[in-house]
């Protein structure tokens, strides 16, 4: 076998970003990279007043930006030793909840289904009406799907009213079959290639989604049936960042191993939902997080809706938080993983030092890893390129990536 | 009767009628100003033009003729209203936080229409009046903000800052910078909020600020 070097350009995903793929013999090495020039959005926040940080960091990305802006306005509160009220944490999770569906459906039935089979005009036109549905459901609650800011550090800006909860609710439960009927239909149509998950280490937030996220440090994570608590002091002795040389975008590593975040890793590592004997061979499979994605949008919207019932009727509190020094840190469940923010503040409420993690840097090596299995598979067995290149894109669309996210976080010499 | 084309469309219409008389007889619009009908056809600001046989002319001031041919829309049409719009802006003191009519306002909208940006967030804040983010002295770039995108962060009482751009108008930013200014806002405040997306303000707008404050 004479030595190959593939260069593929996956489309249909978040951004731009390019795999190559290097076979020499039985040798076979992956290097996944996003395209996308340095955005600095860490170096943009840090000289300005925190008050600033949330509305800069929700414009890290357009889809996930309620995911950002919450994980930054989370943070700041730690760092300013400032607590909300349970009403503000389950609206604030509630939001993002949405967003995750929203998130999901969108990759769903527009970036994997395709590889598998062609839309049906049917599924399409509900897709846009369940996104018209999610749209205005936060636009109800919390403003804007994109560049939101209904609250700052301390709590909401307006009294969510309760015809504004009974109305989402009602949204809601009319979302309820259309997600069933888009769910089964991608459950029913994916045939994805068999594989076994090279580094199966799965990281979530441990007591997500059941609960919400916790309004304080430590956070609790689930990686393997070991629980970890990790806060501003210590989360760098967990993750460690680095930056190779062929991207833009930095990789992580969790305790020195490759691990992933996402909906198929909130499934296996905290079982949440009932995993049966066909569905955990499915769920083990690199490809599965199209079916943990399905699952998780289910289970999403009936959880939604219950959290909507507990919480109607009552009024988030806001507490104004005072200037004060400290380093904050939190860690929330976006929609492709983990998600974690980090803020030093000074006295005089400046920004001395922002770090932010994102899903998909954390799980960049192991979508290298599962790529390097898969084309050893398939070379081994002697699949002709075209189709090692068609897999290795319905691979790496099945990982959702975001490059956007992931290339904020360049540092310049 | 006289005979005209209104784009394309054949209409007749007494003779001595005006253009526009024709354009909305033939079910077209045209945008207006300071048109009245019956009372006020000056044709002071120029907004209604269009082209009576290949000539550009005020449609409310310009009678008909038989056989005329008029447009009512076309790139250099509406480039002309653009400028004849932006000229009637120029003239106009923009203080739509304080202006009674609260957004409802002929030149708010003609402002959308045309694409011409000039008017400030204000003028489509749910904010107006007591509830002032700016009153309430809290920084908000809502008077210094191209209008456009409903206000959205102000609905949520969350502070404009300024993500569609600022006017261009140096009037109407020294009437804003005054208007900060009486309502407490501190400099150090508002020049933090406009780095958020106007990292380099123009240096006049630069030494505006400098000026009022100074006052």
């Amino acid at each position: 076998m004479s030595d190959t070097r593939l260069e593929l350009e996956p489309y249909r995903v978040a951004g731009e970003s390019k795999i190559t793929l290097y076979l020499k013999n039985e040798e076979i090495k992956a290097e996944y990279s996003g395209l996308l020039s340095e955005r600095l959005f860490e170096r943009l926040i840090i000289g300005r007043n925190y008050k600033y940080a949330p509305y800069i960091a929700a414009r890290i990305c357009g889809v996930c930006s309620h995911a950002h802006f919450w994980a930054s306005n989370l943070a700041i509160e730690n760092a300013l030793g400032v607590e909300v009220d349970e009403v503000t944490a389950e609206l604030r999770d509630i939001c993002n909840k949405l967003q995750i569906i929203e998130n999901h459906l969108v990759h769903l039935a527009f970036l994997a289904l395709p590889d598998y089979k062609n839309l049906e005009p049917r599924i399409l036109s509900n897709v846009i009406k369940a996104r018209e549905i999610l749209k205005n459901s936060l636009n109800t609650l919390c403003g804007r799907l994109s560049g939101p800011q209904p609250y700052m550090p301390g709590g909401f800006l307006k009294e969510i009213s309760r015809l504004n909860i009974e109305r989402t609710i009602k949204s809601m439960e009319n979302l309820a079959p259309i997600i069933d009927l888009i769910v089964n239909y991608v459950l029913n149509n994916i045939n994805m290639p068999s594989m076994n998950d090279p580094s199966p280490t799965y990281l979530a937030l441990y007591n997500w989604p059941e609960r919400s996220v916790p309004t304080k440090e430590p956070y609790v994570l689930i990686s393997n049936n070991t629980k970890v608590n990790i806060n501003s002091e210590n989360y760098l002795n967990y993750f460690n960042e680095t930056k190779p040389a062929y991207s833009n975008s930095k990789t992580c590593v969790f305790n020195g191993q490759v691990f992933f975040v996402g909906a198929r890793a909130r499934i296996l590592a905290r079982k949440y939902v009932d995993l049966s004997k066909g569905l955990l061979y499915m769920l083990n499979n690199p490809y599965g997080n199209i079916v943990a994605k399905a699952i998780e949008t289910q289970y999403l919207v009936n959880d939604v809706i219950n959290k909507l019932r507990s919480i109607a009727g009552k009024s988030p509190r806001r507490t104004l938080p005072s200037y004060k020094k400290g380093k904050g840190l939190s860690v929330i469940e976006a929609p492709r993983g983990l998600l974690i923010h980090y803020y030093e503040i000074e006295e005089d409420g400046r920004i001395s030092n922002v770090n932010i993690l994102t899903p998909t840097v954390m799980f960049t090596k192991h979508v290298e890893k599962s790529v390097e299995a898969l084309t050893k598979q398939l070379y081994v067995n002697h699949v002709e390129v075209d189709k090692i290149t068609k897999y290795v894109e319905m691979l790496v669309r099945s990982y959702d990536p975001c490059i956007p996210c992931a290339v904020h976080v360049i540092k310049i010499s | 009767m006289v005979k005209v084309k209104v784009n394309n469309v054949e209409i007749d219409v007494p003779p001595g009628s005006y253009i526009i008389d024709a354009i909305e007889k033939a079910g077209f619009k045209v945008p207006l100003l300071c048109y009245l009908q019956d009372l006020f056809n000056e044709a002071t600001c120029r907004i209604c033009i269009v082209k009576a046989n290949g000539r550009i002319v005020p449609s409310c001031r310009f009678p008909v003729q038989e056989g005329m041919v008029i447009t009512t829309s076309d790139d250099e049409l509406s480039k002309m209203r653009k400028i004849n719009f932006e000229l009637v802006l120029a003239t106009h003191n923009i203080i739509c936080w304080n202006c009674y009519r609260k957004g409802s306002c002929l030149l708010v909208s003609l402002s959308k229409e045309l694409g011409v940006e000039g008017i400030p967030v204000c003028s489509e804040c749910s904010l107006y009046g007591d509830l002032c983010l700016v009153k309430q002295g809290i920084p908000c770039l809502g008077p210094l903000t191209i209008a456009g995108c409903e206000a959205e962060c102000t609905k949520q009482n969350a502070p404009c800052i300024g993500c569609r751009g600022f006017v261009s108008s140096t009037s109407t930013w020294r009437n804003a910078l005054r208007f900060y200014k009486e309502n407490n806002i501190k400099k150090e405040d508002l020049e933090a909020i406009t780095r958020i997306f106007w990292p380099i303000l123009p240096s006049r707008f630069q030494n505006l600020i400098r000026e009022v404050y100074m006052q």
